[in-house]
């Protein structure tokens, strides 16, 4: 079997990047362009910037984040987004599975020599 | 006078695309998504030198290939947890889905009923009944001995008077036995054979039999027929004499039209049933 590289990377991103999203949220309330661009700039998690808002809506629609509107010195208001109680609860799920989880695929790929 | 800088040029572009390949998803979330995308370019245009257009490609090429972004969304919809009505909602909102699901309850009740008035036949023969068959001078046609005294059910049969035309008055009974009333548009005459001069009347109160004839009351016209009424018509036509010597034709109901709703029925109704007897002259 042929393993598209571009097919797996989606993959793995699919099941990681919400909770990078909640993470970077954890620490400050970020608007959508500064939370592409972290998430862009972090290398491979986003291949296209506009992939972001969709996961934001859903994000919030799932209850995990909520938003509110601030002005901006630069320009219109902006939506800032914000985690909530359960998308704190989500994301110390999410890290309490990933690091074993991690740790186990590094432990099986390290065997390779 | 103003001008369109490329960069701003080729942001309008990426715009007009994205928002034709945001058509496969609700108007809602298209326009949601379209401001967030617009944000974005607006504020990443912010770092740019005023008219890098090099950047401006870059920033585009970065936020991703329109179609590609919309099948993303599309999808992210899908993927979103709820059942469809959440869904429906969230792509065109609350106001529109109402709107929508309003229009189709109506049109699967006008559909309902429609099937119901296209089923609805509800016209039986009524109380009254009879048959004058008369030779042209008004004196009434013979029977067939004995067959008017039967009391098997049997239908009277009425000698073809020795003319080339006689004349038949048939009392026919409407009744709706259903719930809701009909429009009658039309009754005719029982006779298959060549008639003339078909006329039809609402009952009269003079029916005194013999040779005066029944007369009837007002002439015929379209009317409404309420649920549980009868109404008693007085048919009088004029009949070719058919030479076939004592073939005996039947008659037995009458064509009627009537309307429910948008539909228009064709049926036939009993009548009380008559012969006539052909004769070998005319």
């Amino acid at each position: 079997m042929v393993v598209n590289s571009d097919k797996l990377l989606v993959q793995m991103r699919r099941g990681s990047i919400e909770y990078c999203v909640l993470a970077l949220l954890e620490t400050e309330d970020r608007y959508g362009f500064d939370i592409t661009r972290e998430l862009a700039s972090a290398g491979g998690l986003v291949t296209s910037e506009g992939t972001v808002y969709p996961l934001l809506t859903r994000l919030r629609n799932d209850g995990l984040v909520d938003t509110y509107w601030k002005d901006s010195t630069e320009g219109p208001q902006r939506r800032y987004y914000r985690i909530t109680k359960v998308g704190r609860q989500a994301l110390e799920s999410f890290i309490s599975q990933w690091k074993p989880f991690r740790d186990a695929v590094d432990a099986i790929l390290a065997r390779r020599g | 006078m103003s001008t369109t800088s490329t960069s701003d040029q080729l942001v309008s572009n990426y715009v007009g695309d994205l928002n034709l390949a945001l058509r496969i998803v609700g108007a809602r979330v298209r326009r949601e998504y379209l401001n967030e995308i617009k944000e974005h370019i607006s504020e990443s245009r912010l770092l740019l030198a005023a008219d890098d257009e090099q950047g401006v490609r870059e920033l585009l090429n970065n936020i991703g290939d329109p179609d590609v972004l919309a099948y993303e969304l599309l999808a992210t919809q899908r993927q979103q947890g709820g059942n469809w009505w959440q869904r429906r909602v969230a792509a065109t909102g609350l106001a529109r889905v109402i709107s929508l699901t309003t229009v189709g309850l109506l049109a699967v009740l006008v559909v309902i009923a429609l099937i119901y008035s296209n089923l609805y036949r509800p016209l039986s023969q009524g109380a009254e009944g009879g048959v004058e068959v008369l030779a042209p001078n008004g004196s009434p046609a013979q029977t067939v001995p004995d067959s008017a005294q039967l009391d098997n059910g049997a239908p009277t049969v009425y000698k073809e008077p020795i003319a080339k035309f006689f004349t038949v008055k048939v009392i026919a009974s409407l009744y709706n036995e259903g719930p809701y009333s009909i429009v009658i548009d039309s009754v005719g005459s029982p006779s298959s054979f060549t008639i003339f001069d078909t006329r039809v009347r609402f009952d009269g109160t003079d029916r005194a039999e013999g040779s005066d004839g029944w007369r009837g009351g007002p002439r015929f016209h379209i009317f409404t027929l309420h649920s549980h009424q009868d109404q008693t018509l007085l048919i009088t036509y004029r009949q070719r004499c058919q030479l076939h010597t004592g073939e005996v034709a039947g008659y037995g109901s009458v064509p009627v039209t009537y309307s429910y709703m948008f539909f228009h029925h064709s049926t036939f109704v009993d009548i009380d049933p008559f012969d006539i007897q052909m004769s070998s002259t005319c």
